[in-house]
């Protein structure tokens, strides 16, 4: 039974990106993963002009206003090219919702056109060297200087961060000592004084991704750039961290479906001592359940994209689905090197990318430990 | 426990010792990124005594047994991860000649490598042959000696190899009767041909290639023990280079397991070091259980064999043990270490690697339970 609604419109579309992936991104992704360990602009510009970035972004401005599970098609198809450094579901649908969300109509107009075509490529700066799991700890400031705002503070781990023309940074007013109260939501362009990139991050996995650092010294930007409500900036994040915790479960699962049907057909074409390896009963049974927990997923996960496109309030599901999505994507990456054997210790085996890509769904859109602390929260724990 | 006496720990407190002032993790993460020897370093261990401790003085050993072999090992690895297993493994093959080869082999092949001066690596494994099967490659009879045609894969330290040890099939009659030996090739000779197997998840300081034997010849004087025998001697052989590489597991368990405990003991979440949260301290509370089980077992096993007791089943038990306790007190201390373990420059994602890597290798946790249960339940009627 299929639990998302796919129409013929949503299979052509998944056709077409596919297509697309194959002949202009999967060919390039050994270099990007290797050497230059980041992902071309153009490539960015070739996926707006296809119209695969922003699905959800209205046609008055520039998008194809099209539903959430035209989102999930491209953010699993990017999946099941077994790299993470075309970070199009993170621009699409993670930081362009804030702008979508909170903007005024001049915000809107201003920046969603370019965030669409690809000429504008965003990240979101929420985490900082001293504040992870405690995101309301954050030290950056933002503070009113007449008709300016001005930025002060590090962020880290930001994904698109070498790439990024404009940037959701998240900093508090120093006025305010409510730590909840205290946080708003500033749009900053690349090119502002005081704002600076620090290192290219280098990382297990990811090694097509442009996680950086970023710098904000005096950082003087105009106060109309500032997103919602002043003040409102912790509830906004929450609010958006649930899209956010969704999009790394399609991910997870993506990569665990392709993990899996690589392995199969791998071990399938495996002769060991004249015999494929799949003739084994602990591989058959490796397999077997491997495909179970890979299904549970599939299931959960429809269910609750069916109920997140619905409105529903799925807090505790979502927590749930991205801790053990999340955890079963790399277990199975995992068994997936064990039962290869010795190859498996060579990066030309696709699943050690997947292994050492799969490792970090479990840290970033907030830590597996603060899923259990979230839905253990609203379970009335 | 095992009460270790005072030379075993003077062999532990020479280790640290050496660590400390040889071993500094930038360039343990340089080299493992480049995937360079670090000739420097393994020229002062062999100095010390420390390449080839379990074999004998006669010819440039240690003199000591395999308990020392692992203390040594266990100790390097737990100062650092890669660069440990690099000075431990770059005799790799030594032993084979020390306990098979003549008394010529030995006085001619083992100082070289046990004094640091060249190298040695085991080509054994083959992409479509079980890890103790009769392999595909073979020796055929040529007048005094042998032609040796195939070709053998994951062969690490092959770059810096002068001599490779090598199993292939010697008989040339039906199956029921066809048998292995064991020989000792040339890198230079005629027919020889290394070609490097790229980038590896793990062990990248010493490398891996596929080796390849076209024709090449071999004279008398290259068998190494009895011939026939490589079967036998390839199952003795894993005996001690399980326990070995157990050694090196539990040292990448626990150094893995020092860091996470250091981390939290510092870092500070939601106003508290993040080792006060009682899911910390169940994680590091398992981990802790795990390494020092594993170690019971490897040291048992280690001393096991110095009584010359040691069994495939003995052996195996501590390599499947202490390789899935490293592989966990790695994965374990990324999670803790949350965004920042993913990042290079925090080497527990290091550690996660070469610990994964190891339990690759040797046999895979799939082979040892073979290994094993064929042990404890035995021979069916």
């Amino acid at each position: 039974m299929n639990i998302l609604p796919y129409t013929d419109a949503h299979e052509d579309f998944r056709r077409r990106l596919r297509a697309f992936l194959e002949a202009e991104v999967i060919p390039e992704i050994h270099r990007w993963e290797t050497e230059t360990h980041i992902v071309p602009r153009e490539i960015w510009r070739r996926m707006g002009d296809q119209g695969f970035l922003c699905m959800g972004v209205p046609p008055a401005y520039g998008g194809p206003g099209l539903d959430f599970l035209y989102s999930v098609i491209v953010i699993e198809e990017i999946g099941r090219t077994n790299h993470n450094g075309l970070a199009a579901p993170l621009h699409s649908d993670i930081v362009v919702p804030y702008i979508l969300s909170y903007g005024n109509k001049d915000q809107k107009q201003k920046y969603l056109p370019g965030c669409v075509s690809g000429e504008t490529i965003t990240a979101v700066a929420m985490t900082e060297p001293g504040a992870g799991s405690d995101l309301a700890s954050m030290t950056a400031t933002a503070i009113q200087d007449g008709d300016t705002v001005v930025l002060d503070g590090a962020k880290t781990f930001i994904t698109n961060g070498i790439n990024a023309d404009l940037i959701v940074v998240a900093a508090k007013d120093p006025a305010v000592e409510n730590p909840h109260q205290a946080i708003s939501l500033y749009l900053v362009e690349a090119g502002t004084p005081g704002f600076s990139r620090g290192r290219h991050l280098e990382k297990m996995g990811y090694h097509s991704q442009d996680t950086a650092e970023l710098f904000f010294s005096s950082c003087r930007i105009p106060a109309e750039n500032r997103l919602g409500q002043a003040g409102s900036g912790f509830l906004m994040l929450m609010e958006k961290l649930q899209q956010e915790r969704l999009v790394v479960a399609v991910i997870a699962q993506a990569q665990a479906e392709f993990t899996l049907d690589w392995a199969t057909g791998h071990l399938q074409g495996q002769i060991i001592d004249g015999r494929p390896r799949t003739r084994s009963q602990d591989v058959q049974f490796a397999l077997v359940e491997m495909a179970t927990e890979v299904r549970l997923g599939r299931t959960f996960l429809d269910t609750l994209i069916v109920d997140h496109m619905a409105g529903k309030n799925v807090v505790v599901e979502t927590s749930m689905a991205k801790y053990w999505i999340s955890e079963m994507a790399h277990r199975n990456a995992a068994r997936c090197l064990e039962l290869c054997g010795p190859e498996a210790n060579l990066e030309r085996c696709p699943a050690v990318r997947t292994f050492r890509d799969t490792r970090v769904l479990s840290i970033f859109a907030g830590t597996n430990e603060i899923m259990k602390q979230i839905a253990g929260k609203f379970m009335g724990l | 426990m095992i009460q270790l006496t005072r030379a075993q720990k003077q062999v532990q407190k020479a280790a640290r010792d050496f660590a400390k002032g040889e071993f500094d993790c930038e360039t343990a993460r340089e080299a493992e990124k480049i995937g360079r020897f670090p000739e420097d370093v393994f020229r002062r261990a062999a100095e010390l005594g420390f390449v080839g401790i379990q074999l004998p003085e006669a010819y440039a050993g240690g003199g000591m047994g395999l308990l020392e072999a692992v203390l040594l090992a266990e100790t390097l690895c737990t100062m650092d991860a890669s660069l440990g297993q690099a000075v431990c493994d770059a005799g790799h093959g030594a032993e084979c000649i020390a306990r098979f080869g003549s008394e010529d082999q030995k006085k001619r092949f083992l100082p070289p490598i046990l004094e640091g001066r060249s190298g040695m690596a085991v080509a054994f494994v083959e992409a479509e042959r079980g890890i103790s099967s009769l392999p595909a490659t073979t020796a055929a009879p040529d007048g005094e000696g042998w032609t040796l045609q195939g070709t053998k894969c994951f062969v690490a330290n092959a770059q810096r190899a002068q001599i490779f040890l090598t199993l292939a099939t010697t008989s040339d009659g039906a199956d029921e009767a066809a048998t292995a030996s064991m020989f000792i090739v040339d890198a230079g000779a005629a027919g020889l041909r290394v070609t490097d197997e790229g980038r590896r998840l793990g062990g990248n300081l010493l490398g891996g290639a596929e080796v390849t034997f076209k024709g090449v010849r071999l004279t008398p004087d290259r068998l190494l023990g009895t011939p026939g025998q490589g079967l036998a001697q390839l199952a003795a052989y894993f005996i001690e280079r399980r326990i070995l590489l157990a050694g090196q597991a539990i040292g990448l368990a626990q150094g893995a397991m020092d860091r996470a405990v250091d981390y939290v003991r510092n870092r500070v979440q939601f106003n508290r070091k993040i080792g006060a949260f009682p899911i910390t301290r169940h994680k590091i509370a398992e981990l802790a259980a795990r390494v020092e089980t594993a170690r019971l077992a490897v040291y048992q096993a280690a001393a096991a064999f110095d009584a010359g007791q040691a069994d495939a089943r003995t052996a195996a038990i501590a390599k499947l043990t202490a390789g899935e306790a490293a592989v966990a007190a790695a994965d374990t201390a990324i999670q803790l270490h949350g965004g920042y373990g993913y990042m290079r420059e925090y080497d527990v994602e290091r550690y996660y690697r070469e610990a994964k890597a190891l339990s690759l290798t040797a046999g895979a946790p799939g082979d040892l339970r073979d290994v094993i249960g064929h042990a404890v339940i035995g021979k069916l009627k």
